[in-house]
């Protein structure tokens, strides 16, 4: 039975329809949209090529200039320049917690410029990629017949970290500037703090008519080390 | 039929080449318009899934890639999800004798007249049985080509083949004009 049935149905011819009107319709409305999906198409790619971009600026240019900096940094220029790498590298760390720690310093960081010094240790010194207007440098203290170790020795029996300003150290930090006229300004009146970072350094902030001066007296080496912020 | 080699070279150069696209829209149209006919009976709404069909291959275009079946069986699967839901959606409706107004019935001939008489049967089974026994009658497919269709192994087509045709013929017995014109 069920193979008559079966013969049955393999007889069967499916009539045809056609419609060619439907058809050229339908091809052409198939292009259009293949025209679109082209566009979309491109434009995709260009999107992903532009957030590749996007990325390359955001992520390998600044890192690239990053360590072109570092690497441009770390090259002597000139005699700035290598005392700021001699500062970096000596006493970058210790001053970067001063600068932290320094009220004196942190309300001057509504200049923005500030805030950059604050922010980069690499550029505190640094002022439109030249360092004309800044003065620093480094002398020794033996050749003003100075000897550092005093004004540490003294400065260390207070056995604090900010120092009190009085007359015995102020006269002994004094005694490092009288005889340099470039620092004639430096006095009891523009001398803010003094900070004994370490067993042998010492931190003199001065202030005088808006420009911020720190001095780092160092007795291992009984050398000063000093420079002027741009503010 | 396209030859397989041609086809594929075709489908590849569609990505970029609409000319491409059009051939091969050229070449299974008719086949794919005609089974879904075949499937539901209602000539408009086989049109607006064709177009269904290739607008859903066009945008899938770029992602295809030849996995041995030929592009017809592909292209029917597609037709084939679209008319499943179709159905569901409107099993009322096309069971309502609708169909016949495709065909102008003084113009049937016996043949036309008996497929009339197995869609009727065919579109009040269970869709897993109208998926394969239209693919198995209608479009004269092998049990093999009907199994990459639907994703079925052969066994499970066979199967469901051998249960479908007892349902079908269970159905057109219950069908007394049907009777009248065939003997089974």
């Amino acid at each position: 039975m069920m193979e008559k049935f079966d013969e049955f149905l393999e007889d069967i011819k499916k009539p045809e329809i056609e419609d060619e009107e439907f058809k050229k319709e339908l091809k052409d409305k198939l292009f259009v949209l293949y025209e679109k999906r082209k566009a979309l198409k491109k434009r995709k790619v260009l999107l992903r090529n532009l957030s590749y971009s996007f990325v390359f600026l955001l992520i390998i240019i600044p890192t690239l200039l990053f360590i072109l900096n570092k690497t441009s940094i770390k090259s002597p220029s000139d005699g700035n320049g290598y005392l700021v790498r001699n500062i970096q590298g000596q006493y970058e760390e210790k001053i970067l917690k001063i600068l932290e720690n320094d009220m004196l310093l942190e309300e001057k960081l509504e200049n923005d410029r500030l805030i950059k010094i604050y922010k980069s240790s690499v550029k505190v010194y640094e002022k439109d990629g030249n360092f004309e207007k800044i003065i620093s440098g480094e002398q020794n203290l033996e050749e003003h017949n100075i000897d550092s170790k005093d004004l540490v020795d003294l400065i260390k029996k207070e056995n604090t970290k900010s120092l009190t300003l009085n007359s015995n150290n102020i006269d002994k930090v004094l005694e490092i500037f009288k005889n340099d006229k470039r620092f004639d300004f430096v006095n009891k009146d523009t001398i803010k703090n003094l900070i004994n970072i370490d067993e042998s350094l010492i931190l003199v902030s001065v202030s005088e008519n808006n420009n911020y001066w720190i001095f780092l007296i160092d007795s291992e080496t009984n050398k000063i080390i000093y420079f002027e912020y741009p503010l | 039929m396209l030859d397989r080699e041609v086809e594929k070279n075709l489908l590849e150069k569609a990505k970029e080449d609409k000319d491409a696209f059009g051939i091969i829209f050229e070449e299974y149209f008719s086949l794919i318009l005609n089974y879904i006919f075949g499937r539901i009976g209602l000539k408009e709404e086989a049109k607006d899934l064709t177009e269904e069909v290739f607008t859903k291959a066009l945008l899938s275009i770029d992602s295809y890639k030849d996995r041995g079946i030929p592009y017809s069986n592909y292209l029917i699967k597609i037709a084939t999800n679209l008319v499943n839901n179709f159905i569901k959606k409107n099993s009322k409706f096309i069971l309502k004798d609708d169909i016949e107004i495709e065909y102008k019935e003084d113009l049937l001939d016996i043949e036309e007249k008996k497929f009339f008489y197995i869609q009727k049967a065919l579109l009040k089974l269970p869709l897993n049985y109208q998926n394969i026994l239209t693919l198995k009658i209608f479009e004269k497919k092998k049990i093999k080509e009907i199994g990459e269709i639907l994703n079925l192994n052969e066994n499970t087509v066979k199967t469901i083949l051998k249960r479908g045709t007892e349902k079908l013929k269970k159905e057109l017995e219950k069908d007394e004009t049907f009777l009248k014109d065939f003997s089974l």
